[in-house]
């Protein structure tokens, strides 16, 4: 199978001196569903902002056969989509339509292929005529769905999400559970919700103080109760009746 | 959904509501403009004015009561006025005058408000060539000023809970503490509405799009509210 996203030796050092990365190499082929997990403060945002160059540390990201640099950085962009923890961090325009259209806009789509754009992905998440809508006038899970629609909208190889279920009731997270399960593109999610880990991913690596401690599939790793433990994570509910 | 305390556009399908910003900004500046401009107030500029707003009031079908509620907001300005009046020694018609003149402009701009959401008025100053950054700086003003009045509430809720009853006045030195940790949480998410933007190829400009649509409406009602706004301040009964 194809590698979609290679990491090989990641480093990364906070401006204050901070430890966030070191030595993390993961690889990710086509179309797998691969989980990072780990205790808060482990380094899952971090690595992820290194997977479409919004940070750069030291070492190497390889996105569908082609190294990270400067002159390939707009590509792994529009390659790589990440959706972050927070929606009022990736909802910043005024309205719904103008924060979809945000991306393909950059991209230098014309305005009928913006359009397009916006109003497939917004039917995609299921919030078709919500465009003329203030992102601050939506709900947590409907401002989630149009982070996800924004992201969307620039049509990515390889989605990356960090705790896409924090803060949803149960039936939006079962939604969105169902939702991912219909995507077709390589998905890394970055969580603490191992159940949702259990129903969507057949690989996890386990990250702890900016190392990968682990690298394995998932029903393996829910095995190990203790290696779980260790790491401030604990056995999915539904493996604990 | 929740409503939040700066939006002050009232939503209603009225002609007022489908008219393009851009011509209703026009007819609200124009409306401004004359208003101040005007020298001698006769009875015609007088009744003539208000008229004009009441007019408009209708058309948009816009409650009396909301629009007095935003024009009382410069009663304290008025007071000021008032007072600074009473030193400077100007006359009475002077000081209703200026009065007359400070409420009949808010009163058309709090009318413009209602009936505009705030994005399209951000799309109109764009069209209008006001500088593109300056736009952006209001939109996430706008757009952040929702989420950081929730912060603000929230860390309120928390002083509350945590003072047990004292009178805020005993522990106003520790407001500067919240107001820190609001500036840094403020700051923590600039940087992370920056990485959203980095991440949707952001490069350095920020891109535009026309969504606004001029019609033959926007011409009859520039037409119009010009025609009556020289009739009334040229006029002559």
């Amino acid at each position: 199978m194809a590698v979609a996203l290679e990491v090989r030796h990641l480093s990364f050092h906070y401006p204050d001196g901070t430890a966030a990365l070191h030595d993390v190499s993961l690889r990710v082929e086509e179309g797998e569903r691969v989980a990072v997990i780990g205790p808060n403060g482990a380094g899952k945002s971090t690595l992820f902002f290194h997977l479409n160059g919004t940070f750069r540390g030291e070492g190497e990201i390889i996105v569908r056969g082609r190294p990270l640099t400067d002159k390939t950085l707009y590509e792994v962009r529009r390659t790589v989509g990440l959706v972050f923890q927070d929606p009022n961090d990736q909802l910043f325009m005024p309205t719904v339509f103008e924060d979809v259209a945000f991306g393909p806009m950059n991209l230098g789509c014309s305005e009928t292929d913006v359009r397009d754009r916006v109003l497939r992905a917004l039917k995609q998440v299921g919030m078709e005529g919500s465009e003329a809508l203030i992102p601050h006038h939506l709900s947590l899970g409907e401002r989630k769905k149009v982070a996800l629609a924004s992201v969307l909208a620039l049509e990515p190889a390889i989605l990356a999400f960090d705790e896409p279920s924090s803060g949803l009731d149960p039936r939006s997270r079962r939604a969105l559970i169902e939702f991912l399960k219909s995507l077709p593109q390589t998905i890394l999610i970055a969580t603490h919700d191992l159940d949702l880990v259990l129903d969507l991913c057949r690989r996890a690596v386990i990250i702890d103080a900016g190392r990968i401690v682990y690298e394995g599939k998932v029903p393996q790793i829910f095995d190990q109760e203790s290696l779980l433990k260790s790491h401030g994570l604990e056995k999915p509910l539904k493996l604990q009746r | 959904m929740t409503h939040q305390w700066h939006d002050a556009y009232r939503h209603a399908s009225t002609p007022a509501h489908h008219l393009d910003p851009r011509s209703k900004l026009f007819a609200g500046l124009a409306f401004v403009g004359t208003v101040l401009c005007t020298r001698h107030w006769g009875s015609l500029q007088v009744a003539g004015y208000p008229v004009l707003l009441i007019a408009a009031i209708i058309l948009a079908r816009l409650s009396p009561l909301a629009l007095s509620r935003r024009i009382l907001g410069i009663l304290p300005f008025a007071l000021l006025m008032l007072l600074s009046a009473v030193f400077s020694r100007l006359s009475y018609a002077h000081v209703v005058e200026a009065l007359l003149k400070a409420v009949l402009s808010v009163a058309a701009m709090a009318l413009f408000s209602m009936t505009t959401p705030f994005p399209d008025l951000l799309r109109a100053l764009e069209q209008c060539r006001v500088p593109r950054k300056l736009v952006m700086f209001l939109a996430f003003l706008y757009r952040y000023a929702a989420v950081l009045g929730k912060e603000v509430v929230r860390a309120e809720r928390g002083w509350a809970s945590r003072t047990f009853g004292r009178f805020w006045w005993r522990e106003w030195s520790r407001a500067g503490h919240v107001l820190a940790a609001l500036l840094i949480r403020s700051y923590e998410r600039a940087e992370r509405v920056y990485a959203a933007m980095l991440a949707r190829g952001f490069s350095s400009r920020m891109p535009a799009m026309h969504l606004l649509h001029f019609g033959i409406g926007d011409l009859v009602f520039i037409g119009l509210s010009s025609g009556l706004l020289c009739l009334v301040r040229w006029g002559r009964f």
